[in-house]
């Protein structure tokens, strides 16, 4: 009969402890949590060329005859893109445009230094750029003001550019160029 | 190749990578200008015309022109032979011009009888494109304006000093003139 008590009473620890396990584990699945949801939506960064003009309306600038003409447009469809057209330019003819590009983004943005067919300007001087690859420049192109200025959305910056043909430039010739102007996020510029 | 080598390898194009990924991680846009331009050229066309006033068919006169370059021969002239020259230039380009520079003289194997010879008559008046006189100067030609020198010449007898005009002469002239883009400067 003694013997009989002192073997149960382990098995009944056991037993507890197994009750106790499985309770302890049901309240080991008591639990809270608490949910972040997340959207993000990232700003747009963009422009829109918005003014473009030259200043040659008539007489020619700086002379008193309208011989040489130039027009200025911007492209309806897509203001990333305007248009100049200059006919019957001559040796020493100048003339000066002048853009607005507007920040039609959400994202602060800084102009780059433009580029004349991927050869970068310099601000007020006059750079030469050989137009039609003979190794004789053809004109030279003169980049004024626009740069280091922070544009914020909504607000536009104001830029001109000089075009002054040279004596080499060829007669009865045209000539087709390309200036780019990019522009990066407000916080990328070193 | 040991692992080692491996794994340097990786890490340098890793970071590589990443600086590249630095410069280039950020936002931009470009807008862009197209231009067109067409130069204009300088061109002129000039003619050359001439009345040698005599009764008979006795002295006369050749003449050859090409581009700016004219050169004029009198032959079997005589005393108080009188010859009108008319010279057009025509602007036949699109750009005004002006006289650069201009010269004129004696051809070789000539006589040269200018001492005998008395410019009686030198006209030089503008027209422009309408056929209207051009006002003022004629300095510069515009498109469509022309100018005109008429000059009408004598020979004499006498140079003035009593060498008489040599006889079996004949007098070869030529001239050549240049012109210019009319914004072009020309120094002094």
């Amino acid at each position: 009969m003694m013997l009989k008590k002192k073997t149960s009473i382990p098995a009944i620890a056991v037993i507890v402890l197994i009750g106790l396990a499985i309770v302890g584990f049901s309240y080991a699945h008591w639990s809270a949590y608490l949910n972040v949801e997340g959207e993000v939506k990232t700003g747009i960064l963009d422009a829109a060329i918005v003014t473009w003009y030259c200043d040659d309306a008539g007489i020619d600038p700086g002379y008193t005859k309208d011989i040489a003409q130039c027009y200025c447009w911007i492209d309806e469809e897509d203001p990333h893109y305007a248009y100049v057209t200059i006919e019957n330019a001559y040796p020493s003819y100048e003339v000066k445009f002048t853009m607005d590009i507007e920040n039609t983004g959400t994202i602060p943005w800084f102009m780059l230094t433009p580029k004349v067919n991927g050869i970068t300007l310099v601000d007020s001087e006059y750079v030469d750029i050989d137009l039609d690859g003979d190794g004789y420049p053809d004109a030279n192109f003169m980049y004024i003001d626009g740069e280091d200025k922070q544009v914020h959305p909504g607000d536009f910056v104001e830029w001109s550019l000089r075009i002054h043909f040279k004596q080499t430039a060829h007669q009865n010739f045209t000539y087709t160029f390309t200036i780019s102007v990019e522009v990066i996020q407000w916080n990328m510029v070193e | 190749m040991n692992t080692k080598k491996l794994a340097a390898t990786f890490a340098i194009l890793m970071m590589a990578l990443g600086i590249a990924g630095f410069a280039y991680a950020h936002w931009s846009e470009t807008v862009y200008i197209q231009g067109e331009v067409t130069t204009g050229y300088v061109d002129l066309e000039w003619s050359f015309d001439y009345i040698l006033r005599q009764d008979k068919d006795v002295a006369y006169l050749e003449y050859y022109i090409e581009d700016g370059y004219l050169e004029v021969g009198l032959y079997n002239v005589y005393p108080c032979l009188t010859v009108e020259l008319w010279i057009d230039i025509h602007n036949t380009g699109t750009i005004p011009v002006k006289l650069y520079d201009y010269d004129c003289g004696i051809t070789e194997n000539s006589t040269d009888l200018t001492p005998w010879i008395e410019i009686v008559c030198e006209e030089f008046y503008g027209v422009d494109g309408n056929g209207d006189n051009i006002v003022g100067s004629c300095e510069q030609l515009d498109p469509c304006d022309s100018v005109y020198y008429h000059v009408i010449i004598h020979f004499m007898q006498d140079d003035g000093q009593g060498n008489v005009m040599p006889e079996g002469a004949s007098m070869g002239f030529c001239a050549w003139f240049e012109w210019v883009n009319w914004n072009a400067e020309i120094p002094a």
